[in-house]
């Protein structure tokens, strides 16, 4: 009778406890299709572990997702977590809505030199973080084994530096008569992120050291325009043209991001390779890197605010990230899951194209982290497109886009 | 000899014009029936593949039965609402004098200037306010009226010979008799105009629904929509099924309403 009566208090008590410890966090992101699913699979594992925790993931639009948490920073509705494309951090970091994590990374000991340091750039705001990277993406070299072939080319050989690069893509055009390279000439931020990577190659800055001055107008920056200038109008090699060459078998190399590494197979009928893009003589090897932040929101109370860090410090472990990086194709944010054995075998087994932009995450570059970026890289992209146009000199058109950004760093 | 040459001159203009209309329609179809593969080939006006497995995958790829309920919830509650209140206000300022009214339509027609984007965050708040946030109210009540419609109707109005209306009157009829028995059954054209308009507005909207909702339950088609594009690279052909399945009913609610539609627009019918 009396271990009966027991028994009760102690299951109440423990359901009370229960109870006074769940959890419910939302949680906004835009990972949409498989990888929403992988997504949503994790959560559900982490929930099983973690009885009292419910994680209500929410999917908005990626177009929408920022317009949707500043209505709701705005509104003082903010969920408990989410994450963002690293673009839009400084905005977020500024809105002062979200919450520092210096605190929480001390306390869990997750080691941030682990991290790969291009997207561990982003979330940082007057000395605090508020961030973390979740995922990646970088641009690479993608070129067309069968037209490489035409053009007696050797189809395994991608060129390596800029020399290479504008041999390679003449003796295209002469024997093929397709195009050697395909640029990205419609401009916007499209255009810039991919003139950033020559710019990077030749050793030129887009923004200067602290941000407050554009430096994209040094004699590296006019170098490397000098040099897309001549693809265009002199060796007559890249056209100024719709996007899409390539992937029609057009032109024979084309820069574009890791996730085409999961999209080119199945839409293109030629043989694919991939390599790190070729770099200046004399230059160092960059790329532009995209991917996700995750972060929380200051509205949270102390419990809720801690079990989102818990789950994030869950999700950011390598073990979860190798699971994360496998399922969805991103690319490691951590050394960890880049030299992880089963990773790396991935990898080499079922997506052997991603080898080279898993290895460019090490000189991956962050765009500057300033708030007024995106109408920077249009003031940008405008001047790259008036020189390829031939109707700017590269110096001159790089010189009137500075003194157009100057203003906007102010 | 001439008249017959002239005729199908005619026609032949309007083929082509028929031709370019249906154009993106086509496109879309083609597309929607292509295997990924043919991605980078040539767009097609007809459709020389059937993958009709695309609209399979596209159907299942959200939950679009919950999302078509809730956008036909939507359309059908702003249509309803847009043509009644936008009627009535028409007709107030049409035809009943008030201090103030050409000031005050003048204010009605200067919302339509306000860009969307500006009134989003203070409409939201509102909303917020009244706890409507993942409700049917939020999604129909704050467009329960528009300037536009009211708009249309005014002129509309004006335009009925006044001679019917003061016969009611002296028969004994009060304004909301005279305004439903008399006015708004010589009105059909203009409803129609007025129905079709908010129809396609409602149906296709996109920010609003979205930025009001958080639950899947909630959610319209236009969200559904942007699932296929993703963040890395739009799903084409899988967008263009859903498109194909999703365009549907606005292309049956013009085809159905046609004739008032242009009637509507020109205003024919009925002039003094």
């Amino acid at each position: 009778m009396k271990a009966h009566w027991l028994k009760t208090i102690v299951t109440t008590a423990v359901v009370l406890l229960g109870l006074s410890t769940a959890q419910k966090l939302t949680f906004w992101h835009y990972w949409d299709g498989a990888n929403g699913q992988v997504l949503q699979g994790l959560i559900e594992r982490y929930q099983k572990e973690h009885p009292g925790v419910t994680i209500e993931a929410v999917f908005v639009p990626g177009g929408e997702l920022l317009t949707k948490l500043q209505t709701a920073i705005t509104a003082r509705q903010t969920p408990t977590m989410a994450i963002s494309d690293l673009v839009a951090m400084p905005l977020l970091t500024r809105s002062g809505a979200l919450a520092p994590l210096d605190d929480y990374i001390r306390q869990s000991n997750l080691n941030l030199t682990d991290y790969f340091p291009g997207p561990l750039v982003y979330g940082l705001y007057q000395g605090k973080r508020y961030s973390l990277p979740v995922s990646a993406s970088n641009l690479g070299l993608f070129w067309n084994k069968n037209l490489f072939r035409a053009a007696g080319l050797d189809p395994n050989r991608p060129p390596r530096n800029w020399d290479e690069l504008l041999r390679f893509a003449k003796q295209v055009k002469e024997k093929t008569g397709k195009w050697g390279l395909e640029l990205f000439t419609q401009g916007g931020e499209g255009t810039t992120w991919q003139t950033q990577v020559y710019f990077w190659g030749a050793g030129a800055e887009f923004l200067n050291a602290n941000n407050t001055a554009p430096a994209f107008n040094s004699p590296q920056g006019v170098r490397a325009l000098q040099f897309l200038v001549d693809l265009v109008q002199k060796e007559k090699v890249a056209p100024v043209a719709p996007w899409g060459l390539f992937g029609r078998g057009e032109a024979a190399m084309v820069m574009d991001g890791s996730w085409m590494t999961q999209f080119f197979p199945q839409q293109v009928s030629f043989e694919l390779g991939a390599a790190p893009f070729p770099f200046a003589p004399g230059g160092r090897p960059a790329t532009n890197m995209g991917g996700e932040q995750i972060f929380i929101f200051q509205s949270a109370d102390a419990a809720t605010a801690k079990a989102a860090w818990d789950f994030i410090n869950w999700f950011s472990s390598t073990p979860v990230q190798v699971e994360w990086d496998r399922g969805t194709g991103f690319l490691p944010v951590r050394r960890s899951v880049a030299n992880d054995p089963a990773y790396r075998a991935w990898v080499s087994n079922a997506r052997p194209l991603m080898r080279p932009f898993v290895d460019s995450m090490a000189f991956a570059k962050p765009r500057p982290p300033v708030a007024r970026y995106p109408q920077i890289s249009d003031i940008f992209a405008k001047y790259v497109q008036e020189a390829l146009l031939g109707r700017l000199s590269p110096k001159e058109a790089l010189e009137r886009a500075a003194q157009e950004v100057a203003p906007l760093l102010r | 000899m001439l008249k017959p040459l002239k005729g199908l001159l005619t026609h032949l203009l309007l083929a082509g014009g028929a031709f370019l209309s249906a154009m993106p329609f086509l496109w879309m179809l083609t597309t929607a029936l292509k295997p990924e593969i043919a991605l980078y080939q040539p767009p097609l006006l007809f459709p020389v593949h059937l993958e009709w497995e695309n609209f399979v995958k596209a159907w299942q790829a959200a939950p679009f039965p919950r999302f078509f309920l809730n956008s036909a919830v939507m359309t059908v509650g702003i249509v309803l609402a847009q043509t009644l209140f936008s009627a009535m206000a028409g007709y107030a300022f049409a035809r009943m004098r008030f201090a103030g009214r050409d000031l005050l339509f003048f204010g009605v027609l200067g919302t339509m200037m306000i860009p969307f984007p500006v009134t989003l965050i203070p409409s939201f708040l509102v909303v917020n306010a009244l706890g409507w946030i993942d409700t049917y109210n939020a999604l129909i009540i704050p467009r329960a009226v528009s300037a536009f419609a009211i708009f249309l109707f005014r002129q509309f109005f004006l335009s009925l010979p006044r001679e019917l209306e003061e016969a009611a009157l002296i028969d004994g009829a009060g304004r909301l008799t005279i305004f439903f028995r008399i006015v708004l059954p010589l009105s059909t054209p203009v409803m129609a105009a007025s129905a079709i308009f908010s129809f396609l507005f409602a149906w296709n909207d996109f920010l609003w629904p979205l930025i009001v909702t958080n639950s899947t339950e909630m959610r319209t088609v236009q969200v559904g929509l942007a699932m296929f594009q993703g963040q890395y690279g739009v799903f084409w052909t899988l967008l263009s099924a859903a498109a194909t399945i999703v365009t549907l009913p606005a292309v049956l609610a013009f085809l159905a309403a046609q004739r008032q539609f242009i009637a509507g627009i020109t205003s024919t019918g009925l002039k003094e």
